[in-house]
């Protein structure tokens, strides 16, 4: 589901054709992020913390910093 | 991030920086979980001054009874070297740390914190450890070269959201510590057991 939704957003980023199509994308993606982070507080507070979503979460944020990054450096075609 | 050349530099970029309003940290109301008494140790774990052998708190650099810069342990967490939090040792020793209590008494297990009040942290610390400090004493320079190269390490790391959770689910294994035991954890989660 998650790469589903990843490759959807590279797919999106990959079409854009304004600055303006990428910004909202980057909006999204900063969402997506402050999502994760908040879902990563969560996992870590548990008692006991619960490592093993922690894990899949830390792959996620990876995701969508790899994202915002490539967003980043876009330029118009 | 910046590396600071100068002592000045690092006194201006903490004057800044002061403005800064700490978070409360340690308080434990925030993620909801009452104070723990996992561990039976009230006071923090102390070791003898490798200069004056006076007892002196763990992470502490310089000594603050005879002012020489001595060797911060290895195998202590990234929060202690930035003294967000003090170490709990796990041997009579104290050469050994039991990373998951400390973390445990951290909210969120150390990962909820405040950036900003880091930031003011570790620009204390190299403060204190800026090996212009130190100059003329070959040795305690190098020894102040290595220990801030350790605290901006550990900023690095728990700077960064990514980093930190990464850091969190596995810190990196080190002799010292049992914590690497704990990296393994897929479907030996079960055995992890809070201690009571």
């Amino acid at each position: 589901m998650l790469l589903a939704e990843i490759l959807e957003a590279r797919e999106e980023l990959e079409m854009a054709e304004s600055a303006e199509e990428v910004e909202q994308l980057r909006r999204t993606n900063q969402e997506k992020v402050d999502e994760t982070i908040a879902a990563l507080k969560e996992a870590f507070a548990g008692d006991p913390p619960d490592f093993k979503a922690a894990k899949g979460l830390a792959v996620q944020l990876k995701y969508w910093q790899g994202l915002e990054e490539a967003a980043k450096e876009w330029s118009p075609k | 991030m910046a590396s600071f050349r100068t002592t000045l530099q690092l006194q201006r970029a903490i004057a800044s920086s002061s403005r800064v309003v700490p978070a409360p940290i340690l308080n434990r109301t925030l993620v909801g979980r009452a104070p723990s008494h996992r561990h039976s140790s009230t006071s923090a774990p102390t070791r003898p001054c490798p200069s004056c052998n006076t007892p002196i708190s763990i992470p502490a650099s310089p000594c603050p009874n005879c002012s020489k810069i001595v060797p911060i342990p290895t195998g202590i967490t990234h929060h202690s070297i930035l003294h967000l939090s003090e170490p709990i040792t796990s041997s009579e020793a104290n050469t050994t740390f039991d990373i998951p209590s400390e973390l445990l008494d951290l909210p969120a297990y150390g990962f909820d914190l405040d950036v900003k009040g880091l930031r003011g942290k570790m620009l204390r610390r190299q403060m204190e450890l800026h090996p212009d400090k130190y100059s003329g004493d070959d040795k305690a320079v190098s020894l102040a070269r290595e220990l801030s190269g350790r605290v901006n390490g550990a900023y690095e790391v728990l700077r960064d959201p990514l980093k930190r959770a990464e850091y969190l689910v596995c810190p990196s294994p080190s002799p010292l510590t049992n914590h690497s035991k704990q990296c393994n954890r897929t479907k030996s989660d079960s055995s992890y057991q809070p201690k009571n």
